[in-house]
Protein backbone atom coordinates (compact mmCIF):
# COMPACT_ATOMS: atom_id res chain seq x y z
CA UNK A 1 0.00 0.00 0.00
CA UNK A 2 1.47 3.44 -0.90
CA UNK A 3 2.10 5.81 2.02
CA UNK A 4 -0.41 8.60 2.66
CA UNK A 5 0.55 12.11 1.60
CA UNK A 6 1.69 13.23 5.03
CA UNK A 7 3.43 9.96 5.98
CA UNK A 8 7.21 9.51 5.95
CA UNK A 9 8.43 7.76 2.82
CA UNK A 10 10.86 5.50 4.68
CA UNK A 11 13.69 6.61 2.39
CA UNK A 12 16.64 8.66 3.63
CA UNK A 13 18.62 10.78 1.19
CA UNK A 14 22.32 11.00 2.05
CA UNK A 15 22.88 14.11 -0.03
CA UNK A 16 24.16 16.08 2.95
CA UNK A 17 26.84 13.47 3.79
CA UNK A 18 27.91 13.00 0.17
CA UNK A 19 28.22 16.76 -0.35
CA UNK A 20 30.27 17.11 2.86
CA UNK A 21 32.60 14.25 1.82
CA UNK A 22 33.26 15.98 -1.51
CA UNK A 23 33.39 19.50 -0.10
CA UNK A 24 30.69 20.60 -2.46
CA UNK A 25 27.91 23.08 -1.72
CA UNK A 26 24.24 22.66 -2.58
CA UNK A 27 24.45 25.73 -4.82
CA UNK A 28 27.28 24.20 -6.86
CA UNK A 29 25.44 20.90 -7.15
CA UNK A 30 22.35 22.76 -8.26
CA UNK A 31 24.31 24.50 -11.02
CA UNK A 32 26.00 21.32 -12.21
CA UNK A 33 22.91 19.11 -12.07
CA UNK A 34 20.41 21.67 -13.36
CA UNK A 35 17.94 21.11 -10.53
CA UNK A 36 16.75 24.06 -8.43
CA UNK A 37 18.17 24.57 -4.94
CA UNK A 38 14.61 24.39 -3.59
CA UNK A 39 14.14 20.90 -5.05
CA UNK A 40 17.59 19.74 -3.90
CA UNK A 41 16.79 21.06 -0.45
CA UNK A 42 13.52 19.10 -0.46
CA UNK A 43 15.52 16.00 -1.39
CA UNK A 44 18.26 16.67 1.18
CA UNK A 45 15.76 17.10 4.02
CA UNK A 46 13.87 13.88 3.17
CA UNK A 47 10.75 15.77 2.19
CA UNK A 48 10.68 14.46 -1.39
CA UNK A 49 7.99 11.89 -2.13
CA UNK A 50 9.31 10.88 -5.55
CA UNK A 51 12.39 11.41 -7.68
CA UNK A 52 12.80 11.34 -11.45
CA UNK A 53 15.35 8.86 -12.82
CA UNK A 54 16.92 11.79 -14.71
CA UNK A 55 17.42 13.75 -11.45
CA UNK A 56 18.76 10.67 -9.70
CA UNK A 57 21.32 9.81 -12.39
CA UNK A 58 22.38 13.44 -12.80
CA UNK A 59 23.10 13.81 -9.09
CA UNK A 60 24.96 10.47 -8.97
CA UNK A 61 27.07 11.43 -12.01
CA UNK A 62 28.09 14.75 -10.46
CA UNK A 63 28.77 13.20 -7.05
CA UNK A 64 30.38 10.14 -8.65
CA UNK A 65 28.41 7.71 -6.54
CA UNK A 66 25.97 4.83 -6.88
CA UNK A 67 22.24 5.29 -6.44
CA UNK A 68 22.40 3.07 -3.36
CA UNK A 69 24.87 5.47 -1.77
CA UNK A 70 22.51 8.39 -2.27
CA UNK A 71 19.27 6.75 -1.20
CA UNK A 72 19.03 4.33 1.70
CA UNK A 73 16.17 2.98 3.79
CA UNK A 74 15.44 5.21 6.76
CA UNK A 75 15.98 3.59 10.13
CA UNK A 76 12.86 3.76 12.33
CA UNK B 1 4.76 21.16 3.29
CA UNK B 2 3.42 23.21 0.39
CA UNK B 3 5.18 22.82 -2.93
CA UNK B 4 5.10 25.81 -5.21
CA UNK B 5 3.67 25.04 -8.62
CA UNK B 6 5.78 25.91 -11.60
CA UNK B 7 2.90 25.48 -14.06
CA UNK B 8 2.45 29.20 -14.66
CA UNK B 9 6.07 29.96 -15.31
CA UNK B 10 6.68 26.74 -17.23
CA UNK B 11 3.56 26.63 -19.41
CA UNK B 12 1.88 30.03 -19.61
CA UNK B 13 3.45 32.68 -21.77
CA UNK B 14 2.46 36.33 -21.87
CA UNK B 15 -0.28 35.82 -24.48
CA UNK B 16 -1.85 33.02 -22.41
CA UNK B 17 -1.91 35.28 -19.37
CA UNK B 18 -3.52 38.05 -21.44
CA UNK B 19 -6.17 35.70 -22.85
CA UNK B 20 -6.97 34.31 -19.40
CA UNK B 21 -7.36 37.79 -17.96
CA UNK B 22 -9.54 38.74 -20.94
CA UNK B 23 -11.76 35.68 -20.42
CA UNK B 24 -12.05 36.37 -16.70
CA UNK B 25 -13.05 40.00 -17.27
CA UNK B 26 -15.49 39.09 -20.08
CA UNK B 27 -17.07 36.37 -17.93
CA UNK B 28 -17.48 38.82 -15.05
CA UNK B 29 -19.05 41.40 -17.40
CA UNK B 30 -21.44 38.82 -18.88
CA UNK B 31 -22.49 37.76 -15.37
CA UNK B 32 -23.14 41.34 -14.26
CA UNK B 33 -24.92 42.18 -17.54
CA UNK B 34 -27.19 39.12 -17.18
CA UNK B 35 -28.22 40.17 -13.68
CA UNK B 36 -28.79 43.82 -14.60
CA UNK B 37 -30.80 42.86 -17.71
CA UNK B 38 -32.88 40.42 -15.66
CA UNK B 39 -33.69 43.04 -13.02
CA UNK B 40 -34.80 45.46 -15.76
CA UNK B 41 -36.86 42.78 -17.53
CA UNK B 42 -38.53 41.61 -14.33
CA UNK B 43 -39.35 45.22 -13.46
CA UNK B 44 -41.20 45.53 -16.79
CA UNK B 45 -43.37 42.48 -16.08
CA UNK B 46 -45.46 44.07 -13.38
CA UNK B 47 -46.86 47.03 -15.32
CA UNK B 48 -50.16 47.03 -17.24
CA UNK B 49 -48.57 46.16 -20.61
CA UNK B 50 -46.14 43.25 -20.66
CA UNK B 51 -43.82 42.56 -23.62
CA UNK B 52 -43.69 38.83 -24.46
CA UNK B 53 -42.49 36.67 -27.32
CA UNK B 54 -45.11 34.11 -28.34
CA UNK B 55 -44.77 31.14 -30.66
CA UNK B 56 -46.95 31.19 -33.74
CA UNK B 57 -47.30 29.59 -37.16
CA UNK B 58 -48.38 32.33 -39.54
CA UNK B 59 -47.84 32.15 -43.29
CA UNK B 60 -45.71 34.81 -44.89
CA UNK B 61 -47.91 36.69 -47.41
CA UNK B 62 -46.90 36.08 -51.02
CA UNK B 63 -47.02 39.81 -51.78
CA UNK B 64 -44.23 40.37 -49.22
CA UNK B 65 -41.83 40.07 -52.15
CA UNK B 66 -41.91 42.85 -54.74
CA UNK B 67 -38.62 42.18 -56.51
CA UNK B 68 -37.69 39.75 -59.22
CA UNK B 69 -37.65 36.81 -56.80
CA UNK B 70 -40.89 35.37 -55.46
CA UNK B 71 -41.77 33.70 -52.17
CA UNK B 72 -42.76 30.07 -52.72
CA UNK B 73 -43.75 29.44 -49.12
CA UNK B 74 -42.84 30.64 -45.65
CA UNK B 75 -44.04 31.18 -42.14
CA UNK B 76 -43.37 33.27 -39.06
CA UNK B 77 -42.64 31.23 -35.95
CA UNK B 78 -42.40 33.95 -33.30
CA UNK B 79 -44.09 37.23 -32.57
CA UNK B 80 -43.05 39.99 -30.20
CA UNK B 81 -46.26 41.32 -28.68
CA UNK B 82 -47.18 43.62 -25.84
CA UNK B 83 -50.05 42.18 -23.83
CA UNK B 84 -52.18 43.65 -21.06
CA UNK B 85 -54.48 41.89 -18.64
CA UNK B 86 -52.09 39.08 -17.77
CA UNK B 87 -52.76 37.40 -14.42
CA UNK B 88 -50.18 37.50 -11.63
CA UNK B 89 -49.41 33.78 -11.90
CA UNK B 90 -48.11 34.20 -15.45
CA UNK B 91 -46.15 37.30 -14.46
CA UNK B 92 -44.48 35.48 -11.56
CA UNK B 93 -43.72 32.49 -13.77
CA UNK B 94 -42.10 34.76 -16.37
CA UNK B 95 -40.20 36.62 -13.65
CA UNK B 96 -39.05 33.28 -12.20
CA UNK B 97 -37.88 32.07 -15.59
CA UNK B 98 -35.90 35.27 -16.21
CA UNK B 99 -34.44 35.24 -12.68
CA UNK B 100 -33.39 31.57 -12.82
CA UNK B 101 -31.89 32.04 -16.27
CA UNK B 102 -29.92 35.12 -15.17
CA UNK B 103 -28.72 33.49 -11.95
CA UNK B 104 -27.59 30.45 -13.92
CA UNK B 105 -25.64 32.67 -16.31
CA UNK B 106 -24.11 34.60 -13.39
CA UNK B 107 -23.03 31.42 -11.58
CA UNK B 108 -21.47 29.94 -14.72
CA UNK B 109 -19.76 33.27 -15.49
CA UNK B 110 -18.37 33.40 -11.94
CA UNK B 111 -17.12 29.83 -12.32
CA UNK B 112 -15.32 30.72 -15.56
CA UNK B 113 -13.73 33.77 -13.93
CA UNK B 114 -12.63 31.67 -10.93
CA UNK B 115 -11.24 29.00 -13.23
CA UNK B 116 -9.22 31.60 -15.16
CA UNK B 117 -7.86 32.92 -11.84
CA UNK B 118 -6.89 29.41 -10.74
CA UNK B 119 -5.08 28.77 -14.04
CA UNK B 120 -3.30 32.13 -13.72
CA UNK B 121 -2.14 31.12 -10.25
CA UNK B 122 -0.79 27.89 -11.72
CA UNK B 123 -3.02 25.61 -9.66
CA UNK B 124 -6.19 24.74 -11.56
CA UNK B 125 -6.48 21.16 -10.31
CA UNK B 126 -7.58 21.84 -6.77
CA UNK B 127 -10.62 20.50 -4.95
CA UNK B 128 -12.38 23.88 -4.95
CA UNK B 129 -12.18 24.06 -8.75
CA UNK B 130 -13.61 20.55 -9.15
CA UNK B 131 -16.49 21.44 -6.86
CA UNK B 132 -17.03 24.76 -8.61
CA UNK B 133 -17.22 23.12 -12.04
CA UNK B 134 -19.56 20.42 -10.75
CA UNK B 135 -21.78 23.08 -9.19
CA UNK B 136 -21.75 25.13 -12.41
CA UNK B 137 -22.68 22.02 -14.39
CA UNK B 138 -25.58 21.08 -12.10
CA UNK B 139 -26.73 24.71 -11.97
CA UNK B 140 -26.66 24.97 -15.75
CA UNK B 141 -28.64 21.76 -16.27
CA UNK B 142 -31.17 22.42 -13.49
CA UNK B 143 -31.40 26.15 -14.26
CA UNK B 144 -32.11 25.54 -17.95
CA UNK B 145 -34.84 22.99 -17.18
CA UNK B 146 -36.47 25.11 -14.46
CA UNK B 147 -36.34 28.30 -16.56
CA UNK B 148 -37.80 26.41 -19.56
CA UNK B 149 -40.58 24.97 -17.39
CA UNK B 150 -41.51 28.36 -15.92
CA UNK B 151 -41.35 30.04 -19.34
CA UNK B 152 -43.60 27.38 -20.88
CA UNK B 153 -46.10 27.67 -18.02
CA UNK B 154 -46.17 31.46 -18.44
CA UNK B 155 -46.58 31.25 -22.23
CA UNK B 156 -49.42 28.72 -21.98
CA UNK B 157 -51.16 30.89 -19.41
CA UNK B 158 -50.83 33.99 -21.60
CA UNK B 159 -51.98 32.13 -24.72
CA UNK B 160 -55.01 30.78 -22.81
CA UNK B 161 -55.82 34.29 -21.63
CA UNK B 162 -55.54 35.68 -25.16
CA UNK B 163 -57.78 33.09 -26.80
CA UNK B 164 -60.32 30.75 -25.16
CA UNK B 165 -59.62 28.22 -27.92
CA UNK B 166 -55.93 28.65 -28.75
CA UNK B 167 -55.82 25.64 -31.08
CA UNK B 168 -57.56 27.65 -33.79
CA UNK B 169 -55.93 30.96 -32.91
CA UNK B 170 -52.86 32.85 -34.07
CA UNK B 171 -50.99 31.79 -30.94
CA UNK B 172 -51.43 28.04 -30.28
CA UNK B 173 -50.19 26.24 -27.16
CA UNK B 174 -46.56 26.25 -28.17
CA UNK B 175 -43.38 27.24 -26.46
CA UNK B 176 -39.82 27.39 -27.68
CA UNK B 177 -36.79 27.38 -25.45
CA UNK B 178 -33.09 27.16 -26.20
CA UNK B 179 -31.74 23.96 -24.67
CA UNK B 180 -28.16 24.68 -25.81
CA UNK B 181 -27.06 25.52 -22.24
CA UNK B 182 -28.22 22.03 -21.20
CA UNK B 183 -25.62 20.53 -23.52
CA UNK B 184 -22.96 22.90 -22.14
CA UNK B 185 -23.95 21.77 -18.64
CA UNK B 186 -23.35 18.15 -19.62
CA UNK B 187 -19.96 19.08 -21.11
CA UNK B 188 -19.09 20.93 -17.89
CA UNK B 189 -19.89 17.83 -15.85
CA UNK B 190 -17.39 15.86 -17.97
CA UNK B 191 -14.83 18.66 -17.48
CA UNK B 192 -15.45 18.51 -13.71
CA UNK B 193 -14.71 14.78 -13.79
CA UNK B 194 -11.52 15.47 -15.77
CA UNK B 195 -10.53 18.01 -13.12
CA UNK B 196 -11.06 15.37 -10.45
CA UNK B 197 -8.54 13.18 -12.27
CA UNK B 198 -6.20 16.15 -12.75
CA UNK B 199 -6.42 16.88 -9.04
CA UNK B 200 -5.21 13.34 -8.28
CA UNK B 201 -2.42 13.58 -10.85
CA UNK B 202 -1.29 16.94 -9.49
CA UNK B 203 -1.24 15.50 -5.97
CA UNK B 204 0.95 12.66 -7.26
CA UNK B 205 3.52 15.15 -8.58
CA UNK B 206 3.78 17.09 -5.32
CA UNK B 207 7.09 16.28 -3.70
CA UNK B 208 8.54 15.11 -7.02
CA UNK B 209 12.08 16.34 -7.62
Amino acid sequence: MPPADDEATGVHCRLDELLAERGMSLTELSKRVGVSIVNLSVLKNDRAKAIRFSTLTAICEVLDCEIGELLVRARP
Amino acid sequence: MKFRSTVRTAVLDRSDVFVLWLFAVLAALVGVAALVTAVTAIGGLFGDAVPVTLSTVMPVPADAATGTATIVSGSFDRADVVVSGIDMGARFALAGSIAVSALTTAIVAASIAALCRAVLRGRPFVRSMTWLLATASITLIAGTLIAAGLDTAAMFSIVAALNPDPMDAVFPFMSEYDFGPLLIGLVLSVVATAFQLGQKMQRDTEGLV
